[in-house]
């Protein structure tokens, strides 16, 4: 039988006994495929003499070059005091990736570990989700103050009237003077703005808009406009504070989802509907859930990494602050 | 030496000074790996400086990190990986920056095994997938598992890769490769 890709590439490797019976059996069948495997060995071996063909590059070069670099970033970036995204310390190893596309004409940020915070050049404050994107563009405060937004962030935008704020998202805009609001924009083709302070204009580039003011709320999906009211947890992921006043656990299961990419599985769905009365400052999203787990009488069973199912318990009136 | 340094650096910001003593450091193994994936010294160079200035834009962010090698070479591999996803969407470029490679390659040895010459060409037309693996594995000497570390896919799939990068370079070079063992045996 021919060897697979697979097999010729771990032939080539680093064969175990196995695998040079198998290689010697096959070669042993026909000149063919004697033939075949010393062109893959030939391929091989070649490939392996192209690597130290490189001129060393000018070191001293290089770096002053960097040093130019550095000179001109005018913006800074400064992490979260969130504790959470201490502990994911280790995942920034393998996101590494993410960030790694830094545009020379602007500026491009992604929080690929945790929330991270953004000083703009005239003192406003970005703060982006964890997955989110920020570009600056380079005419920032230019012109006006042009902001492009993927994901998730909370604005806080210095008052400057000459030069309006625009969030541009790939299917809305949120135009503001100075004010604080959260922009949601994960999905496609639709958006959520929530106001904390000021006002703000929300809409459709092509289309129609909505002036929204403090403690509103605002869905645009596709072109139905959804009002609602401000979800007082929408920025956990950010302050680490959730607060609840009677509220169903369904509301905290799918608060920690968005805010932390925790799944919790609740194992009686009657538990679901139980009212929850907490306030949470300070702990990390593991201790909520043992909090909430430990009003309800549920056991907490890790799952996998970042799901828990919470199994049995009832429905006795959760309050508490922790 | 890097152990030293490193603890230095832990717990504080980055300055320039504490940047350039990681340039120096790490500057040669970070060229390396993206001169090895990407082929081309100038665009390397442009995107080693890159990954340092990267370092210094994201310098509060990144007090935690403990192994800066570890750090900068999976950096370096990421950031070539995207250059030769880029580098698809822009034909010309590409091809003009293989022309002025082969006619530097060309003077350089002129008598150079011909099937060198046209096997460089073959690996940088490879599907991405492959060419990042088969580059990794010959061009710096990883092992199947470290190249499925370092990329965070399975070795299963390192395998499948770098045989497919076989078949079809062996595809395309069938002529070269030919000769090349007609010269071996004599």
């Amino acid at each position: 039988m021919e060897p697979t890709d697979e097999q010729l590439a771990r032939w080539l490797e680093q064969p175990d006994p196995a695998d040079l019976q198998e290689l010697k059996a096959w070669l042993d069948k026909s000149p063919e495929n004697r033939q075949k495997w010393e062109s893959y060995q030939l391929l091989w071996k070649s490939a392996s003499r192209l690597a130290s063909k490189t001129p060393s590059p000018d070191r001293e070069r290089i770096w002053s070059e960097i040093e130019t670099k550095i000179g001109e970033k005018k913006t800074y970036t400064i992490p979260g005091f969130f504790r959470y995204a201490a502990a994911a310390a280790v995942i920034l190893m393998i996101s590494v990736s993410v960030w790694f596309s830094i545009s020379s004409k602007q500026e491009h940020f992604i929080a690929g570990n945790g929330p991270m915070e953004i000083w703009l050049v005239d003192s406003s404050r970005v703060v982006l989700k964890e997955g989110a994107e920020l570009k600056v563009s380079k005419d920032y405060l230019v012109e006006e103050r042009t902001v492009f937004l993927e994901g998730d962030a909370f604005f806080e935008v210095k008052r400057n009237e000459q030069k309006p704020f625009l969030v541009q998202t790939e299917s809305h805009f949120v135009n503001v003077l100075g004010t604080s609001f959260l922009v949601q924009s994960a999905k496609r083709n639709e958006a959520t703005v929530s106001v904390f302070s000021g006002k703000v204009e929300f809409g459709i580039p092509s289309g129609q808009s909505s002036i929204l003011t403090k403690d509103m709320s605002l869905t645009i999906s596709g072109d139905q406009f959804i009002e609602k009211k401000k979800s007082a947890n929408a920025l956990a992921w950010w302050t680490g504070e959730l607060k609840y006043d009677n509220a169903p656990l369904s509301q905290f299961v799918a608060d920690m989802q968005y805010n932390f990419g925790i799944e919790v599985k609740v194992s009686a769905t009657s538990l679901l509907g139980c009212g929850l009365t907490a306030k949470f400052e300070g702990l990390t999203a593991d201790e909520m859930v043992q909090a909430v787990a430990m009003t309800f009488g549920s056991e907490l069973q890790q799952s996998s990494k970042s799901s828990v199912v919470m199994q049995g318990g009832n429905c006795e009136q959760g309050g508490a602050s922790w | 030496m890097t152990k030293r340094y490193e603890k230095l650096i832990i717990n504080r910001l980055i300055d320039e000074k504490s940047l350039k003593v990681i340039f120096d450091t790490h500057f040669d193994s970070v060229y390396k790996r993206v001169v090895a994936m990407i082929n081309n010294p100038l665009e390397a160079e442009e995107i080693t400086q890159d990954i340092f200035v990267a370092i210094w834009n994201r310098r509060e962010k990144l007090k935690e990190i403990e192994n800066w090698e570890a750090y900068l070479i999976k950096a370096a591999t990421f950031k070539s990986i995207d250059h030769i996803r880029k580098r698809k969407h822009s034909p010309k470029l590409s091809s003009e920056a293989a022309f002025i490679d082969m006619a530097a390659d060309e003077t350089d040895h002129v008598e150079e095994d011909a099937l060198l010459e046209k096997l460089k060409d073959q690996i940088d037309l490879l599907p991405e997938r492959c060419q990042i693996a088969f580059k990794l594995s010959r061009y710096e000497q990883l092992s199947y598992a470290d190249i499925a570390k370092t990329l965070d896919i399975s070795p299963k799939t390192v395998e499948n890769q770098i045989g497919k990068a076989l078949k079809i370079l062996r595809k395309n070079l069938l002529p070269q490769l030919f000769f090349g063992l007609l010269q071996f045996f004599h």
